[in-house]
């Protein structure tokens, strides 16, 4: 690692202690997702006779309008 | 050609130093970072960046302004207008931040990119949002190694925003005495224990201090006898990002009526003609830039940046400035910048050689220093003599409107209720003679209603 920081040593090991962890969270919300999208496929296919409806997929890391929180009103 | 003014805080990056030249400010790109400069900009990702929001813009500039040899390429950044810190930001704007930074990260990975430092001091709010402002801090990924800037994130980042959201939201000031953020194991100590069990704060803050004593104590390993797969990275991210995310504050509700829901010492009717006279005094000065002292949710900043000014809003009460915050952010409203600020210990110069980071002082002086009712509260909460308090006005701004409240005012009779008047000197008199040393009165105007006054002062110099 050539850094102009210094990283620390222990941040670096530390991160190839739990990379795998941290790697397997990543396939498994891969797999979550396309599981989902499958069934909302065929849910989408079977409701498109009935009307549309909104998307059922989650979308918790979709990146989030920078710079923005949420805003309470009042 | 004007001599070259390195900006002092840019020193630690061999890549590159940012610098002043006949008051406008460049970035110079050293020789020795030209491969992955180039690489980063046909790459595109520059662009995507700027486009997104998440970088500041900047024009390229000739080669001949460069301030020393060995320049590759210099740059023009679009200058922010006001350089804020984030141990004077509010919870929303450090997580705002920590959010932007890590979107910087995953825009760049999608590129094959990597952020080489996380610093929250390579952020700046430009238009009312949080960017990055070093062009400088991507570089191509080096396969197989984690990521370089991973405890610096946790430091400057990840730590404040826990203790500030589990524990207080006042402990973001310790980000003004740990310069490269809170050091892990002491926020690791200073959670609450129920914060402690959260996922994310166990595996970043808790285990990873952890690691980090370890490492200190053990021998030092070999670097490449295991690899850190572009999974493993993507996780990462992800893990830090939902750990942000889960971390929320809400002010108490007493903070979102603010002083002016709530408002005792105004009626409906004289606090109108009070923002009608700040409008008028204002229209008189014609400042671009406004700091507005002592501005509690900012009620008054609005209408001086509805001027056209650019308005630094200060209160020390982090719950007032993240409602300003968030009611800016709602509006649309990017002419105003809130922080929070102690105006009785106003941030000073710090970091190396006293000069890596200014104080407040250094960022002026201001078109105008507007102080709505804080004079009372400076000359009595913090007993600081009428004298001294207005050449301190005089040195922040070239203009100042100051209110008056004499002490007849029911809230300076609150105040006095359990303690001795020692301020003999307190009167509209003494306060006339305490400013008239840097400034002219121009116009002095009740404000019907109750029998506080507002000063226009134009500084002599």
């Amino acid at each position: 690692m050539i850094a102009y920081i210094d990283p620390g040593s222990g941040s670096y090991f530390f991160q190839l202690v739990v990379g795998g962890l941290l790697g397997a969270a990543v396939a498994v919300k891969l797999l979550w997702r396309r599981i989902w999208a499958f069934l909302s496929g065929r849910r989408s296919r079977t409701r498109d006779a009935e009307g549309p409806e909104s998307d059922p997929i989650p979308r918790s890391n979709d990146p989030a309008p920078a710079g923005r929180t949420a805003h309470r009103e009042g | 050609m004007s001599e070259a003014r390195p900006v002092p805080g840019s020193f630690r990056d061999p890549a590159g130093f940012v610098f002043e030249r006949e008051g406008i400010l460049y970035r110079q790109v050293d020789a020795s970072f030209a491969d992955r400069f180039d690489r980063f900009r046909s790459s595109g990702l520059e662009a995507a960046l700027v486009e997104e929001g998440l970088l500041v813009p900047h024009q390229d500039a000739d080669l001949t302004l460069a301030a020393s040899p060995g320049a590759h390429a210099v740059l023009r950044p679009e200058r922010v207008p006001f350089v804020s810190y984030p141990y004077e930001w509010c919870f929303g704007q450090l997580r705002d931040a920590a959010l932007v930074t890590l979107s910087a990260q995953r825009l760049a990975m999608s590129r094959g990119f990597n952020l080489r430092d996380a610093t929250a001091y390579n952020v700046q709010f430009l238009r009312g949002r949080p960017m990055l402002i070093d062009t400088l801090s991507f570089e191509p990924i080096r396969q197989g190694e984690p990521w370089v800037a991973y405890g610096q994130f946790c430091r400057h980042f990840l730590a404040p925003l826990a203790l500030m959201a589990t524990r207080d939201p006042r402990l973001g000031m310790l980000l003004r005495s740990h310069l490269d953020g809170i050091p892990l194991d002491l926020a690791a100590a200073l959670l609450p224990r129920r914060a402690r069990l959260r996922p994310g704060l166990m595996l970043h803050l808790s285990a990873h201090s952890r690691s980090g004593r370890k490492a200190a104590g053990g021998p030092a390993r070999g670097r490449g006898d295991r690899d850190f797969s572009e999974r493993a990275f993507l996780g990462l991210v992800d893990s830090l990002e939902s750990t942000v995310r889960g971390l929320e504050w809400e002010p108490p509700d007493s903070e979102w009526s603010g002083y002016y829901g709530d408002c005792r010492t105004y009626s409906a009717d004289s606090l109108r003609r009070k923002e009608g006279l700040v409008r008028e005094l204002l229209a008189e000065a014609r400042p671009s830039m406004v700091w507005d002292l002592g501005a509690n949710t900012g009620r008054f900043s609005r209408i001086a940046a509805d001027g056209g000014a650019f308005t630094v809003s200060l209160d020390s009460e982090p719950g007032l400035v993240e409602v300003s915050y968030r009611e800016l952010s709602r509006d649309g409203e990017s002419g105003v910048l809130p922080l929070v600020m102690d105006l009785a210990d106003p941030s000073p110069r710090l970091g190396w050689a006293h000069r890596e980071r200014m104080s407040l002082a250094d960022r002026g002086p201001a078109d105008l220093v507007m102080a709505l009712a804080l004079v009372h509260h400076l000359a009595m909460g913090n007993n600081v003599p009428l004298p001294a308090l207005g050449r301190w006005l005089g040195e922040l701004g070239r203009w100042a409107l100051i209110e008056f409240v004499p002490k007849s005012d029911p809230q300076v009779q609150e105040m006095l209720a359990l303690r001795e008047d020692v301020f003999g000197g307190y009167t509209e008199e003494g306060f006339r003679s305490a400013v008239e040393s840097s400034f002219e009165i121009v116009r002095r105007e009740l404000i019907e209603g109750s029998d506080r006054s507002l000063y226009l002062l134009r500084g002599r110099t």
